[in-house]
């Protein structure tokens, strides 16, 4: 006992809650500008990268569709795709910026940490039609302690919209 | 009429098309009534109301419809307007409900269309047997593929298909019991561009080394997609016109050992390929195993793709949007669905690694396209393609066959 009061397993202490909303915006950053390997730097090797999708109430990568469900090797993938320099869809990358805010913190034991906030993302459709879209919806990360920062080995993306139709997705969203 | 007719005539020349076909917005109201009101058009499959009072709500060009598995276990197809004063009766994309009850001034009617009740009814004075909901003129499905028709002279259904039939009948058949199950939800992906790029693309065999040479370059080494990257000589797959708008690209011939189109092999699936062997034979499940799956497209808006049944939605001249749903097989284990499942979102959707760079090659045609726009070429392959006995035409892989199926019928139609 340290005498830190309340100090139940799901709480997280100031200290560490801000050095996760740090780790988030240079998550975010990194993907805002398409720096993929120093994104990719910030995973662990059992990332799971979620976009769930459709009408369904209790989505489920393996039965139900999603507009991404990548394990490492296929998040690899989809990240040697866009540095290829051929990918059409971010070809040339998207300008954009993403907002993070209302953020929730829960410790899953130790060394791991849960975190949702709200997110909007403004992304410039510069390869094809030029307009600005908005995408919002919440973000669940899971990241694990490495060193004095973090690893992330869970994100899950829920669209506002995901039963719509949505435009092309191809960045780090 | 003349004018309508001579209208279409004028955007056709020799082996191309004038690129206003995509751009003019009386000819997408045209195509709304000719093909979409007046053809025959697929609405949904059968599996995605599995219980009675089950419903899906659909639009059929620019038509909103409700598909419904009534009590007694019928499908049903009304439109998605209340009869009274044109409120939407669902505006959730599922559901399950006993009736149709309108939220505006709470008129309801039966899955069949009939309007059952009235509030208030001192008011009322009509036969209500002519208020109910408005029903296409003809319903009809194959394998559980239901399509409809608003017009009572389209013909029959099976004349439409033709040896789409077939097709259908290949797809489901790699089920061993027979039957898909499309239980996995829809994606959609909202394209802006004319809907006519998603059949031209889904089927086109020449673009895959341009637009897709990021997805070759990294998925393609040790895959059944090592095939989109071989030389012009080296390819075995065929463009095929099956007749009456419908168009594939036929990859069964590329394929040598079963499996392949599904990225794995007969020893990692032993319990698919014995059932598959005790439905159809031993002889016949091979074929299936090794041929896979059509990549065709069913004319006007049903796409077979491969593991994919996909749905093309037209919504404005410059907009549409693509359904997918992966075809999950009846009868064979949970871990196969789930690899057809992500094989899926590989290929098709917003963020997969092929559709999403089609996205963007179809958008920057409907800005370039946008002015006074030109001819578009479509003579590829003209000189080498075969015409067989059974009226189909065979071309390579990289020829503009298809597009020139889908073309004529398109002119055919839009000009009776
Ligand atoms: S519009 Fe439906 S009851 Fe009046
Ligand atoms: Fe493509």
């Amino acid at each position: 006992m340290n005498g830190n009061e309340g100090n139940s397993p799901t709480e997280v202490s100031s200290v560490d809650r801000q050095s996760l909303v740090d780790f988030l915006s240079l998550e975010a950053r990194y993907a805002d500008e398409a720096r993929y390997d120093e994104w990719d730097g910030l995973l662990e090797s059992d990332m799971f990268y979620w976009v769930p999708a459709g009408d369904t109430e209790a989505p489920n990568p393996d039965t139900t569709v999603s507009v991404i469900a990548d394990n490492r090797i296929r998040l690899k993938n989809r990240i040697a795709q866009l540095k290829t320099g051929l990918r059409l869809a971010q070809q040339p990358a998207s300008p954009m910026r993403r907002q993070l805010s209302n953020f929730e913190f829960k410790a899953l034991s130790e060394n791991e940490f849960s975190i949702e906030c709200n997110f909007a993302l403004f992304e410039y459709r510069i390869q094809a039609t030029r307009e600005m879209t908005i995408w919002a919806g919440r973000y669940e990360y899971r990241l694990r302690r490495r060193g004095d920062s973090f690893g992330m080995f869970y994100k899950r993306v829920e669209l506002t919209n995901a039963s719509d139709p949505l435009p092309t997705l191809a960045f780090l969203i | 009429m003349d004018g309508e007719r001579k209208n279409i005539r004028n955007r056709f020349g020799d082996d191309s098309v004038h690129s206003t076909i995509y751009t003019d917005r009386e000819l997408f109201d045209a195509e709304m009534k000719k093909l979409f009101y007046d053809g025959w058009v697929f609405v949904g499959h059968e599996s995605e109301v599995p219980k009675p009072n089950n419903y899906i709500t659909r639009m059929i060009g620019r038509e909103p419809v409700i598909m419904v598995r009534t009590r007694e276990g019928n499908i049903s197809v009304v439109s998605n307007r209340c009869a009274h004063r044109g409120n939407m009766l669902c505006h959730q994309h599922s559901g399950s409900s006993r009736s149709f009850s309108c939220e505006y001034h709470g008129w309801t009617f039966s899955h069949e269309g009939d309007l059952v009740g009235v509030p208030l009814p001192g008011g009322s004075h009509k036969d209500s047997s002519c208020l109910g909901l408005q029903k296409p003129a003809m319903q009809a499905g194959h394998r559980g593929f239901v399509f409809i028709t608003f017009n009572p002279d389209a013909g029959p259904l099976d004349d439409h298909l033709g040896k789409a039939k077939d097709l259908i009948d290949r797809s489901v058949s790699l089920s061993p019991t027979g039957k898909i199950k499309l239980s996995a939800g829809w994606l959609k992906q909202r394209f802006r561009c004319n809907w006519k790029m998603l059949p031209e693309n889904s089927t086109d065999g020449y673009h895959a080394p341009f637009t897709h040479a990021s997805f070759l370059r990294v998925f393609a080494p040790d895959s059944q997609y090592k095939m989109l990257s071989e030389s012009e000589d080296e390819r075995k797959s065929k463009t095929v016109d099956w007749g009456n708008g419908h168009v594939a690209l036929e990859h069964a011939p590329s394929y040598e050992e079963p499996l392949q189109w599904l990225g794995t092999t007969k020893e990692k699936v032993p319990d698919y390929v014995e059932s598959m062997k005790e439905a159809y034979g031993e002889e016949e499940a091979m074929r299936k195993l090794v041929d896979g799956p059509p990549h065709s497209t069913v004319f006007p808006n049903l796409f077979l793709g491969e593991m994919n049944i996909a749905i093309f939605e037209p919504v404005s001249v410059d907009e549409c949007v693509l359904w997918h749903t992966p075809m999950l097989l009846d009868g064979v284990s949970d871990k196969l669905n789930a690899r057809i499942l992500r094989q899926s979102q590989a290929a098709m959707g917003p963020a997969s690694f092929l559709l999403a760079d089609d996205a963007i090659i179809s958008e920057r045609q409907q800005v370039a396209t946008g002015g006074r726009g030109g001819w578009m070429d479509l003579s590829r392959g003209r000189k080498r393609e075969e015409k067989r006995e059974d009226g189909t035409i065979w071309g390579h892989i990289s020829d503009e066959t298809t597009n020139r199926g889908f073309w004529s019928h398109y002119r055919e139609v839009m000009q009776a």
